[in-house]
């Protein structure tokens, strides 16, 4: 009885929790359906989540107000090209540090640790004036290139590969397989989970970013999906609705990313360690 | 045959023969606002690159909220473009950045004289003119005939009619007496940025205040502080305190008729005359002392330091500044044209008009430009947290004295602003045409 009950007072503190997390994701989807006279008015109560009247002239604006296809082609190339690249720089260098021995490696290490604690902001200015003086501005590569080498990306493939058994390269190499093809043929494909959770972290974390782009890109060509959302921020009044259906469209392909790869993300958090 | 070979040789290589003049070019930044002002600007630089082939004019549309910050990084980058458009607010500040060239040799005297006198003293710093506009804003109540009528008070039309501030607080109790919920007064509250100081400084300078020492720019002490201010700023924060204003988070309470009053601007006509249809009427703000003030400013178009070819990029302003494209921008924003010309030939503000008011503020010297300091993004911010705090309560002479304080320091870091960058010319060399 007593374990009934503690097994539902976790559930409820559980569902309390999820409903605490969701609501902002379902204001943002079920306003972006509302007509713009709506959104402020529900926005008070319970009425907030579930709309009497839809409409898709919220998205009908936003396609008409921005070249939404250009800023998501431009994300996604950017991002994408950051992922890969990400992947495979970082893994490389994370192998190395678990696996390889040389000359100063726990240096090595202990310099991509504390590279984790400098936030991105008190190197903005200084990458900002180095990469401008040689005229890298304004493309989608200086929205990449910088940031392919990421201390926490290698910080997690180096949890992951060094908690594999040795003995799956070490036949390997029994075989007669360098280095890098035991990496390719006996590694990668032990830490998909790793791959998978780096990914999605390293999406995360740049599918938002406001700030570099910011400094970096003046013309429409190169301009990420963040910075387009400031075309609705106008003189007043704000259209919400167009606010809500961008975010909306925003947030749908990491969503839908992370839906795909949910269970390998979990099964990489569960392995590297980076829950909580 | 050897020499004709060699002939023929040298007719097939011969380098193809060079262009006279290619076309020079013109990068323009706009912000990017809203669909109808891009048509607009779209067309206009379609017809400047066919009107002439000097230059080709390539139009970068730059999203509004973040326009500063971009404007900022490419400064700071050596990217500026040729010819930049920025908000009021920062027309000082990037003068004084030496980001902008003087215009005033530029553009044809003809041309300069037509400007509106409002969109000229905007533009102008430390005695030059940096920037013009296309079109200027205007602001006053807007007021729901039906109401005011009911409630039996005098409707001003014009500025010379505008209530005082005891006649407006008398009007807001006679509106209150008729209305249910006693709130007749919409502030826009839920505009964002620079809106509380564009809407209600006006009262402070009225009252016989200001937001800073206009003459030497050095100190807002005695200013936004001084017993004009803090009398202006105890009568609004009464307003809220007797529960005159409508919250509005709905952003309806003058089109649904609950406010009888709502302070506004040229760009709330198209809504409310929807909405209200003939009952709609047009007021200038309440005069809080012995003249009525109201503000101004808006876009503006400036050549930045950038650019090769300052008469190119002039030519471009001139182009712009036809009564043709006002005429075409206004229709497609509201805003009041900038020029006399384009003004007499606007249905909306010609003698006349449905928002004539607007323009006779600016034109008779009624629109009281923001303060010509570069200081002006750090003031405004720090009227805005002094009017939140006033609105939620706070004692008014503490909280403008806050302000000050803030305004005061970050004028004494800035070692009060000299005029470091206004001494930078027009290139001679290469300057063009």
């Amino acid at each position: 009885m007593r374990r009934t009950l503690t097994t539902g007072l976790r559930h409820a503190a559980l569902l309390v929790s999820a409903a605490a997390f969701l609501a902002p994701v379902a204001f943002l989807v079920v306003g972006s359906f509302k007509p713009e006279g709506r959104i402020l008015a529900d926005a008070g109560s319970w009425r907030a989540f579930f709309p009497a009247h839809w409409t898709l002239d919220n998205y009908r604006d936003v396609f008409a107000r921005v070249d939404f296809v250009r800023f998501l082609l431009n994300s996604l190339l950017i991002n994408g090209a950051m992922v890969l690249s990400g992947l495979a720089v970082n893994s490389l260098a994370a192998y190395a540090l678990a696996r390889l021995r040389w000359a100063g490696r726990p240096f090595v290490l202990g310099l991509v640790l504390a590279t984790l604690v400098v936030p991105f902001e008190a190197i903005a200015v200084p990458l900002f004036y180095g990469l401008s003086a040689i005229g890298w501005r304004d493309d989608w590569s200086v929205q990449v290139v910088p940031f392919v080498a990421n201390p926490l990306s290698i910080w997690l493939f180096y949890v992951f590969f060094a908690g594999l058994p040795r003995e799956l390269e070490e036949a390997a190499r029994v075989d007669g397989a360098g280095v890098l093809r035991t990496f390719l043929t006996v590694v990668v494909p032990n830490a998909r989970a790793a791959f998978a959770t780096v990914a999605i972290v390293t999406l995360l974390f740049y599918w938002g970013m406001y700030l570099w782009p910011l400094l970096m890109t003046a013309g429409p060509h190169a301009r990420p999906l963040p910075l387009a959302i400031a075309t609705f921020y106008t003189l007043p009044p704000l259209r919400w609705g167009d606010i809500l259906a961008f975010g909306t469209l925003m947030v749908a392909p990491v969503l839908l990313l992370f839906i795909l790869f949910q269970r390998a993300f979990v099964r990489g958090v569960a392995a590297t360690g980076i829950k909580g | 045959m050897g020499g004709v070979l060699l002939a023929a040789a040298l007719a097939v290589w011969a380098p193809p023969p060079a262009r006279a003049h290619a076309p020079y070019a013109l990068t323009v930044w706009f912000h990017a606002g809203q669909p109808g002002e891009r048509r607009v600007m779209r067309a206009a630089v379609d017809a400047f690159n066919a009107e002439q082939d000097a230059a080709r004019v390539r139009l970068v549309l730059i999203p509004e909220g973040s326009y500063n910050g971009q404007v900022q990084a490419a400064a700071l980058a050596g990217d500026l473009p040729d010819v930049l458009e920025f908000d009021g607010p920062y027309v000082y500040n990037y003068v004084w950045e030496g980001k902008l060239i003087p215009l005033g040799g530029l553009l044809p005297k003809r041309l300069l004289r037509d400007l509106l006198p409002s969109v000229v003293r905007q533009g102008t710093y430390a005695g030059r003119l940096y920037s013009v506009a296309m079109f200027d804003s205007g602001l006053g109540l807007w007021g729901n005939r039906r109401l005011l009528e009911r409630a039996g008070v005098r409707i001003p039309t014009d500025p010379a009619g505008a209530w005082s501030a005891a006649q407006f607080d008398r009007v807001l109790a006679a509106l209150a007496r008729h209305d249910r919920d006693r709130r007749v007064l919409d502030l826009k509250l839920d505009y964002p940025g620079e809106w509380l100081t564009y809407a209600f400084s006006p009262l402070i300078e009225s009252a016989g205040g200001d937001l800073i020492d206009r003459r030497t720019g050095r100190t807002a002490r005695g200013f936004l502080d001084g017993p004009g201010a803090v009398s202006a700023m105890r009568r609004v924060q009464s307003w809220f305190r007797r529960g005159y204003v409508d919250p509005d988070v709905r952003g309806d309470a003058f089109v649904s008729g609950r406010a009888a009053l709502a302070w506004g601007g040229h760009w709330n006509y198209p809504r409310y005359h929807r909405a209200l249809g003939r009952d709609l009427v047009l007021m200038p703000l309440p005069r809080f002392g012995p003249r009525l003030v109201t503000d101004s400013g808006s876009w503006n178009w400036g050549i930045t330091t950038a650019c090769r070819r300052p008469r190119l990029a002039a030519r471009f302003l001139e182009f712009l500044l036809r009564p043709r494209w006002i005429l075409a921008m206004t229709a497609a924003n509201g805003a009041v044209p900038a020029t006399r010309t384009a003004l007499a030939r606007s249905p909306l503000y010609r003698p006349g008009g449905p928002l004539r008011l607007f323009a006779v503020q600016l034109e008779e010297g009624y629109a009281e430009p923001r303060p010509r300091t570069p200081a002006y993004p750090v003031i405004s911010s720090a009227f805005q947290q002094a009017f939140r705090a006033i609105r939620n309560g706070a004692p008014v002479r503490a909280a403008l004295r806050r302000a000050t304080t803030v305004i005061d320091r970050n004028l004494r870091d800035n070692d009060y602003y000299p005029p470091i960058a206004v001494v930078r010319r027009v290139p001679a060399a290469g300057g063009g045409r």
